[in-house]
Order: C-alpha cells, then sequence, then structure tokens
C-alpha cells in the first residue's frame, strides 16, 4: 500500500532522511519508531507530499508522490504532529471545511460526521470551539478529519504524545477500531504505544531504519543479550572463578554487597538456559542462593540498544 | 453555506460513500481550467472592446461603467470557478469574524472613513461628491490592507496548520487564490459602512452617482492590488507583524515612493516610475473616468504578486 524507495531528504547541510525502504502491506499497522529528531516527522511528510524528497521515491496506493500527489493525497488520512485545527472554529465548522477541501457534497459529509461522532465521541463537543477543546478531545477531532474523507491509508505523526494515561488508551482503543480495512503507519516514541497496537515495528534513528519486525521478533533478536541474574552468600573474586569455570557461561560479572555477591552472568548461546548449571555451581560450593533471575529483554531495551548503536556509528 | 450537522442523522446508519466519490477529478479538472481560461479571454475581450469603443465613438458614461463591471464579473467568476478557492475563501472570509482583528479593523477603517467624510465631504456648500473621501481612503489603506492581509499565511505557518491544508488534495495556487479571495472579500465587507455616506449624501444633497460607483469598483481594484501584496509578506514569514512591516514597505514603495520621486528624475524615468503609482492610477475611477490602462495596470501587478506569492509558497518546501 505504501511503498518506499531509497527516500533522502536533506536541510541544508543536514541529512536528515537518508535511504529509506519502507514496505507497508494493505491492512497493515506499521509503528514508526525512533527517539526525537530521528527522521520520523520528515519521512512521513514526504509520504504525505508535504516536503518533497531530495531524492529516491515513493508511492501510495500505486500513486507516486511527486508525479501524482493529487491522488496521493486523496487516498491517505493524516493526523499531523501536535493536531493542528484552527482554534477559532466549532468542530462541525472543522470537519465540514475539511470535507469540502475532499470534494464531498453536503449529504455526503453529514453521513460521515455524523458516522464519526458516534465512533471517536464527539457529541458533546460538536458545536464547541476547538480553542476551547482539551488535548484528548482534540486529538478525536483531528482523528475524525482524517478519516473523513474515509481513506485507505491512515497515516498518524505521535497521535498520543501530550495526553495523559487515560487519553491515551482511549485514543489508541479508537486507532484499534478504526483499524479493520485500513493500513496505518503510526509514529511514536512511546514503547508501549507500539507493542500494545501495532503487528509490525520499524525502527529509525539517525535517519536510516535500524530494525523491522514484529514486536516478538524484535524481542527474540534482542535475547542475545539478556543474562542471569544470581545472588548468594560468597566472596565476589571466589563466585566469579566458579562460574566461569562453567561450560556454557560466556562472561560473569560479580560484586559484593556485603557477605552477599550479585552476579550477572552471560550466557555463550542465547538459547541456553544456564540457570540449572549455575545453582549446581552453588550447591558444589555451598553457597546459599538469595535469589536467581532470567533478565528477559523488553522492547525497550532494544530499541536503545540499536537506536544508540547507530548514533555512536554516527559519532 | 452555513452547514449544521443535525445529530438525528445518526438514527439510520449512514451507507459509506464510496471510495472514488471524492476522486475522478482529473477530466472535470481540465474542463474547470478551460472554463476559467474562457472566463479571462472573455474579460480581456471585453477590455479590449471598451478601449476600442471608447477610442472611436461617443460612448456616455454608464454603457462604459458596465462593461468595466462586466470584466471584473469576468475575471472574478473565472477566479471563484475553482471549488477549493470558494472553499478556503470562505473559511478566510468567516475567520475574520472569529478574531477581534476584524472587528477592531472595522471599526478604525469606519471610524476614518467616516471622519473623513464628515470633514472633508459633508460640507455646507462644497460640491456634492465622495471624491475627497475615496481619496484620502486610497491613502489609509496603505496601513489597513497589510492589517487584514498579514495573518493569511503567517498565522497558518506558525501554528501548523498550513500542514493540514497543503496535504489536502488542492493545490498551491488554489490556497493563495482562495486565502486572497477571502481577504478581498472582507475588504469589501469594509466597504458596507461607508455606503451610509453616500445615502447622507443623497439625502441633504443631489450627488453624481457616477464617480461614486467607479470610485468604489477602484477601490476595490486598490484593496485587490495591496492584499496581494499582503499575501507574499505573509507567505514570507510565520510573524504576522513582520509579515505587517514586509507589505507595509513594498506597498510604499509602490505608492508614496513612486508618487514623489518622479520629480527627482530625468522625465523619461520620471513617467516610467509615475505609471507605477498607484494612487495615480486610482484617481480617475474617483473621478469617474473609465480608462482601460488602468485595468490593464491594476490585473496585471495583482497577477504579478499573487504569481510570486504561489513561487513564495512553493518554494518554502524546498527550503
Amino acid at each position: 500500500m505504501i511503498h518506499v524507495n531509497k527516500l533522502v531528504k536533506r536541510f541544508g547541510s543536514t541529512l536528515a532522511v537518508d535511504r529509506i525502504d519502507l514496505d507497508v502491506a494493505p491492512g497493515q499497522i506499521v509503528g514508526f519508531l525512533g527517539p526525537n529528531g530521528a527522521g520520523k516527522t520528515t519521512t512521513i511528510r514526504m509520504i504525505t507530499c508535504f516536503l518533497p524528497p531530495t531524492a529516491g521515491t515513493a508511492t501510495v496506493d500505486g500513486h507516486d508522490i511527486l508525479a501524482d500527489s493529487d491522488a496521493v493525497r486523496r487516498c491517505i488520512g493524516y493526523l499531523p504532529e501536535a493536531t493542528p485545527l484552527y482554534p477559532e472554529m466549532k468542530v462541525t465548522e472543522q470537519l465540514h471545511f475539511s470535507g469540502r477541501l475532499h470534494g464531498m457534497d453536503r449529504a455526503t459529509r453529514r453521513h460521515r460526521i455524523a458516522d464519526l461522532t458516534d465512533h471517536c465521541g464527539l457529541e458533546k463537543i460538536l458545536h464547541r470551539p476547538i480553542g476551547q477543546l482539551s488535548k484528548g478531545n482534540k486529538q478525536r477531532v483531528g482523528l475524525a478529519q482524517a478519516m473523513l474523507h474515509d481513506p485507505p491509508v491512515l497515516i498518524l505523526d505521535e497521535p498520543t504524545s501530550g495526553l495523559d494515561p487515560a487519553q491515551i488508551t482511549d485514543v489508541r482503543n479508537l486507532i484499534r477500531s478504526l483499524a479493520h480495512d485500513k493500513t496505518i503507519l503510526l509514529s511514536t516514541h512511546i514503547l508501549p504505544e507500539v507493542e500494545k497496537t501495532c503487528e509490525r515495528v520499524v525502527i529509525i534513528a539517525q535517519g536510516s531504519i535500524v530494525a523491522d519486525g514484529t514486536p516478538e521478533e524484535l524481542i527474540r533478536k534482542k535475547r542475545s543479550a539478556s543474562r542471569v541474574l544470581v545472588e548468594l552468600k560468597a566472596d565476589a573474586a571466589s563466585v566469579e572463578r566458579a562460574f566461569a569455570a562453567i561450560r556454557h557461561v560466556g562472561k560473569v560479572e560479580a560484586t559484593a554487597d556485603g557477605a552477599w555477591t550479585r552476579a550477572a552472568v552471560t550466557p555463550r548461546s542465547h538459547d541456553f538456559d544456564v540457570r540449572e548449571l549455575l545453582a549446581d555451581a552453588a550447591l558444589e560450593h555451598g553457597w546459599p542462593i538469595r535469589e536467581m533471575r532470567h533478565e528477559v529483554a523488553s522492547l525497550e531495551e532494544y530499541f536503545i540498544q540499536v537506536t544508540s548503536a547507530a548514533s555512536i556509528e554516527a559519532a | 453555506m452555513t452547514t449544521t450537522t443535525p445529530s438525528t442523522t445518526t438514527a439510520t446508519p449512514a451507507p459509506t460513500p464510496a471510495k472514488g466519490a471524492a476522486r475522478g477529478l482529473s477530466s472535470s479538472a481540465t474542463k474547470r481550467l478551460l472554463i476559467e481560461v474562457i472566463c479571462y479571454l472573455a474579460a480581456g475581450v471585453v477590455i479590449l472592446g471598451l478601449g476600442l469603443l471608447d477610442a472611436t465613438s461617443d460612448l456616455t458614461f454608464w454603457p462604459k461603467a458596465g462593461l468595466m463591471t462586466l470584466a471584473i464579473a469576468l475575471v472574478a467568476a473565472g477566479l471563484l470557478s475553482q471549488a477549493p478557492r470558494r472553499v478556503i475563501a470562505m473559511r478566510e472570509l468567516r475567520s475574520y469574524f472569529y478574531s477581534p482583528v476584524g472587528y477592531v479593523v472595522m471599526f478604525l477603517y469606519t471610524l476614518i472613513a467616516g471622519m473623513f467624510f464628515v470633514l472633508f465631504v459633508f460640507d455646507g456648500g462644497g460640491p456634492a461628491s465622495m471624491r475627497p473621501l475615496f481619496e484620502s481612503l486610497v491613502w489609509v489603506m496603505i496601513a489597513i490592507c497589510p492589517a487584514i492581509s498579514m495573518r493569511l499565511f503567517a498565522e497558518e505557518l506558525r501554528s501548523g496548520t498550513i500542514e493540514t491544508l497543503m496535504t489536502s488534495p488542492v493545490t498551491d495556487t488554489q490556497v493563495v487564490i482562495g486565502k486572497w479571495l477571502g481577504a478581498v472579500a472582507f475588504f469589501a465587507t469594509l466597504c458596507l459602512p461607508t455606503v451610509a455616506c453616500v445615502v447622507a449624501l443623497a439625502w441633504k444633497a443631489d450627488p453624481d452617482y457616477g464617480p461614486i460607483y467607479t470610485g468604489y469598483l477602484g477601490l476595490l481594484l486598490v484593496a485587490s492590488l495591496y492584499l496581494a501584496i499582503g499575501a507574499l509578506g505573509s507567505v514570507l514569514t510565520r510573524n504576522q507583524i513582520i509579515a505587517y512591516f514586509i507589505s507595509a514597505f513594498i506597498i510604499l514603495i509602490i505608492s508614496v515612493v513612486a508618487q514623489f520621486l518622479p520629480e527627482y528624475l530625468s522625465p523619461s524615468l520620471g513617467k516610467a516610475v509615475a505609471y507605477i503609482n498607484v494612487y495615480g492610477q486610482y484617481l480617475d475611477f474617483s473621478k469617474g473616468l473609465i480608462d482601460t490602462s488602468h485595468f490593464v495596470y491594476f490585473f496585471s501587478i495583482t497577477g504579478f504578486f499573487l504569481v510570486v506569492t504561489v513561487k513564495a509558497l512553493e518554494s518554502r518546501k524546498w527550503r
């Protein structure tokens, strides 16, 4: 549905987006993830025809963003970052204005607005000026506006930024309820967001894509760096010696904590569970164990790992 | 124009509109472009015809004024022929009445016009003519027009709504023309209260309506030009105050500077500079004289500034 081919954007001498490739299949919900300033918004602005790329191409629903930008804009529903709406207009006026710009006649606009009023919960605010609305309500209006012309593709730039937790859940549910039969590209720098809403995650850092896959896949990739934490009553040096002697153990870091020692053990191969061997070794030496736990990597750690690796490379 | 949504329609499940409903414009778009071009050509023919008739035969005032109005109406029809422009212009016009700026400008303009009317026109024994009022209003517009146009783009650039607007299926030209037309329409509403002056004049005296008619049309043309300059000033910055000063500066060059500079130049160059002078071009309108060269002046310079505005808006993307 969205096909991005080696898209580049330069602002003067700074390279904001560096040869990004991205394919989004119809009906997919893709989370576009990255730290602030990674190039998410710039990429989205190029796909939505707001900014022309320096090099490369992209097509949406088969239409080229440069050659046929009118058709692209018609099949995209776009919610820009920070939800810009006219503060002086009432919600209905804003929606009708947007509908008119899309060439919808009055009957169609009324049907769609009535539909979306139900869907996005706008009944109470329909006749209030947008400037008086809370951020959460503004976000609902923005989403309704993006959906108004019933586009096959929805592009949402940080739809939950600046909302309180209740509003975030709210907007997230709204997006999920809209998801059927729509292709959604959603950018965010909040991780749980992606884990909960998206089928696929694309991580971008320093203008290029550093990871791509389902949230589970990405977590599995990260497991290579996962480790086992053990706390036992012994001195650090002997614990380190004893654990390092085990064949499957790759690296041991032991730190003393009073009479206790905290050891972080990294296995040689990530799919091998070393906990049993560690317990055996502890028993053998007669060391009491206070705690033993397998540290499971979260998407968050993976995110930090890949994005910081990219920034180190860049530096 | 006002469309309210009755919430009762939610009772019946609304059919989702066909996805193609809003598309398939390509063939009708060319048709609409054709209509627009025909409108402009027709306006050109009318102006040319007016010039020829004026030179060859002795036309009385009102047929000439009629032809002039027809030419302006044809250009307006051409400008309004595309739906997105009408939509944007309408929103722009209404937004003036949402914000205090619209009312402040309207109050000041009416106050100044009324003051000038009492001081220069509504004077016992003087000629029953609006001419002094019109000629002073042209100078007032140097300050008023940039205030009307400063928010056109600057506000959208600052608040970010430009992003929603420009990612809608509208072209840069449609946005510029739509916004400019909205500002011109607001200026036209500004002039409505001054009609009271005409009524007051007609109550106490018997004025010649010819110069009053052409005076108003001339004011509209001057406003169109100043607002096109204002649109350019507004597209260059996201700060409304800076937009005001950029526009006022350009307007001052083509009005005040062009008015007084020719004295210091060689006669041939002075003549060229004097031609740019807006006030000089307007004088005939206030006198009730209809000269086609003034149309060519206003249409071409306004068009020039609108084209530059479109280019400036486009260039924002490449920075």
